[in-house]
């Protein structure tokens, strides 16, 4: 799958899309763990898979392309 | 009173009258300070005055954070009836002047009448001066600021105005610190109608606190807290330029007037691309997450950069080179006019000439630095015809010229850095904000696109559609609750919670350790809907009772059109739905369907003391 992390995700990760397989679908979250340090001490962000409003508890394959956006306060 | 001084210093300039004047107790627990203190000063003495005539008042008022330690407690608001919108005014801003005008032995300063020459006021614990200001007059605001301080040394907190105050420009701010500005809704204007073009401040008693040690032990843990924060890395290389990308992505980016979503040379102006360009960095008293990214303009000079000012001076102007957009905010800065307003305007003038509506040769077209240059200068100095026109605001300019159909703003005040065509949160958010169209008091947009209830439909298909739920009135008032609410009272920047995750929990705990005095949640949610309703209260009799519904209307284009590209194109908001959200909003709140609080909503405020003069205005029900 295409992972497209923006802002302090790409930060952590250091890395703005990266390309991940998976043999079997898995939840969004598990994936983003092994990518982005520190990944579950943000309790909110924005999570899009395919163009689509969704949370990290959703299961992903192969076909998928991910959004990964932080939650910011717009100053 | 611990944390409180519970004094409040009046300089009345016609006369050259200087009172440090007691005011109680119960409207300090009542209103916090801050807003809450400017709002009841502006209900009990500033009515039905000309917003630059003698009889407005500028309030300079802190809250109980303010000179204290307390994370990024360095906020001052300065408050007034504005001169852009004819209703309740306000900013706030960072600056030392904050932490000695509490360290002086006051909570607020009020100034009124007018000067009949240029002053400045020096304020030194308990004696007050009133200075001539002859030489600073005329200076720009970085200007002023330099050669006060060559005079009363640098240990000192100064708030000046530039140009753009001194001539009334509606949307004139007031500056400190070459970049922090505050006053929107032409505050600084207000400033300058009193012939006042700064004040200068040096306090050194030291603030009554309840329980010292609480405070500087909780104050600690905030700051390690947000130093250790998994986002501080990030916000420390970009700040809130990191919005503009995010903006884009999200087709929220102010584009050629609000006229589309999403820019093609975005990534030009990005945070990564000021990253480039960035030689330091400033912030505000006690903050350690500072968020002004100094670069070098392009004309060689030091510009400090935020998103908002950026949105509006860059992409919202079609200006695709940082450096150029560089120079309109520095501009903007020294000539103290409000760069989101500014970029507003300017805007607005680009797309007129587009349709035909202005026909001056001098006015830019979108995407002409150099014309847009000139015209911030003519606007900050009311030359030419345009330049004068364009200092009254977009709302006054367009019912000059026409295009009220693409005029940006509520009640006067100019949009802010969100496009709202797919977002009826956000767009609820400005439309009942207390100035006007500002972001401050509750971001929604993020919440809104990530993790607001979805329609179920939405859910299943892969499209772009705008969502209505009820639930997004209820997030509009818990973020006024706290954003505009609790931190414009105390008051603090809201950064540390809503940028890097500081818990909303030590605010309580660091209002206690101040004061001594427990505010549960209930007590801060019931003090910031009592100053959301005083604000409400003061707008409607400012305006004499003609109000109704459509004041709290967002602007009409978000209504038609859609923008021009990305993957809402063509979308926009829907009038009916919108006013379903306005209902839920008004029904949370306790207002009727006009928008005005009710007689037993003001009762169980404790604004009891309101309902005589309003009822001289309209019914309440």
């Amino acid at each position: 799958m295409r992972i497209k992390l923006f802002g302090v995700f790409a930060h952590l990760a250091r890395a703005s899309e990266l390309t991940v397989e998976v043999e079997t679908p898995r939840p969004i979250r598990e994936i983003l763990r092994e990518v982005v340090p520190r990944y579950d001490e943000f309790p909110d962000k924005i999570i899009m898979v395919n163009g689509k409003p969704a949370s990290d508890e959703t299961l992903a394959s192969n076909e998928d392309e991910i959004k990964v956006l932080p939650v910011l306060s717009g100053g | 009173m611990k944390g409180w001084w519970g004094k409040i210093l009046r300089i009345n300039l016609s006369e050259g009258r200087v009172k440090a004047q007691d005011y109680p107790p119960e409207a300090a627990l009542s209103f916090i300070g801050g807003r809450g203190l400017a709002a009841k000063i502006l209900w009990d003495e500033v009515k039905g005055v000309d917003p630059l005539g003698p009889n407005n008042k500028l309030v300079f008022a802190c809250g109980p954070f303010n000179g204290l330690p307390t994370p990024s407690g360095g906020k001052m608001v300065v408050a007034a009836k504005s001169p852009l919108t004819g209703g309740y005014g306000d900013g706030n801003l960072g600056t030392m002047a904050s932490v000695h005008l509490r360290k002086a032995g006051y909570d607020a300063l009020v100034v009124e009448g007018v000067a009949r020459r240029p002053v400045y006021i020096y304020v030194e614990d308990g004696n007050v001066n009133i200075l001539s200001a002859d030489g600073l007059w005329g200076k720009t605001a970085f200007e002023a600021e330099k050669s006060l301080k060559e005079v009363h040394g640098r240990n000192v907190g100064v708030l000046s105005i530039g140009p753009g105050g001194e001539n009334l420009v509606k949307y004139a701010v007031i500056v400190s610190q070459e970049g922090r500005s505050g006053g929107r809704p032409g505050i600084g204007a207000v400033m300058g109608s009193k012939k006042l073009k700064a004040v200068v401040i040096r306090g050194s008693k030291e603030i009554p606190v309840a329980d010292k040690e609480s405070l500087t032990r909780l104050n600690q843990e905030a700051y390690n807290a947000v130093l250790n924060s998994p986002s501080y890395s990030f916000w420390r290389r970009q700040g809130t330029m990191a919005a503009l990308e995010w903006c884009n992505e999200n087709s929220a980016l102010p584009v050629r007037n609000f006229s589309d979503g999403v820019f093609e040379f975005a990534r030009s102006i990005d945070g990564y691309a000021m990253e480039g360009m960035k030689i330091s960095q400033r912030g505000c008293p006690y903050c350690n997450m500072t968020c002004g990214n100094v670069v070098l303009d392009a004309e060689a000079r030091e510009s400090e950069l935020d998103y908002e000012n950026v949105s509006l001076l860059g992409s919202n102007l079609g200006l695709g080179k940082l450096n150029e957009v560089s120079v309109l905010n520095r501009l903007a800065d020294e000539l103290g006019l409000d760069s989101i307003s500014l970029g507003g305007v300017i805007g607005f003038v680009m797309e007129a000439k587009e349709r035909g509506l202005i026909k001056d040769p001098e006015a830019p077209e979108f995407g002409d630095f150099k014309k847009a240059r000139e015209l911030v200068l003519n606007i900050a100095y009311r030359r030419t015809d345009l330049g004068r026109q364009a200092a009254e605001g977009v709302k006054r300019l367009s019912e000059r010229v026409g295009g009220k159909e693409f005029a940006m703003h509520v009640k006067g005040l100019e949009v802010s850095g969100y496009n709202c065509f797919a977002y009826p949160a956000m767009a609820l958010a400005y439309g009942t904000s207390s100035i006007g169209a500002h972001h401050k008091e509750a971001w929604v947009i993020a919440w809104e696109i990530g993790t607001a209830p979805m329609e179920v439909e939405r859910r299943q298909a892969v499209r772009y559609s705008v969502s209505y739920n009820p639930e997004k009135a209820a997030k509009v008032v818990e973020l006024q609750r706290l954003r505009g609410g609790m931190y414009e009272m105390l008051t603090a920047c809201r950064l540390p919670w809503v940028e890097v995750g500081l818990s909303i929990e030590y605010y309580p705990r660091l209002l206690e350790a101040i004061t001594g005095v427990k505010y549960s949640w209930d007590d801060i949610y019931r003090a910031a809907d009592r100053v959301y309703a005083l604000i409400r209260a003061y707008w409607v009799r400012e305006f004499n009772g003609r109000w109704g519904r459509e004041m709290d209307y967002p602007p009409e284009r978000w209504f038609t059109g859609g923008p021009k590209s990305g993957p809402f194109k063509g979308q926009h908001l829907d009038r009916s739905e919108y006013d379903k959200l306005l209902s839920e909003y008004y029904r949370l709140r306790g207002w009727d369907e006009r928008g005005i609080p009710r007689r037993e909503t003001l009762e169980n405020l404790n604004l009891g003391f309101v309902i005589p003069d309003l009822e001289k205005y309209v019914e309440l029900n």
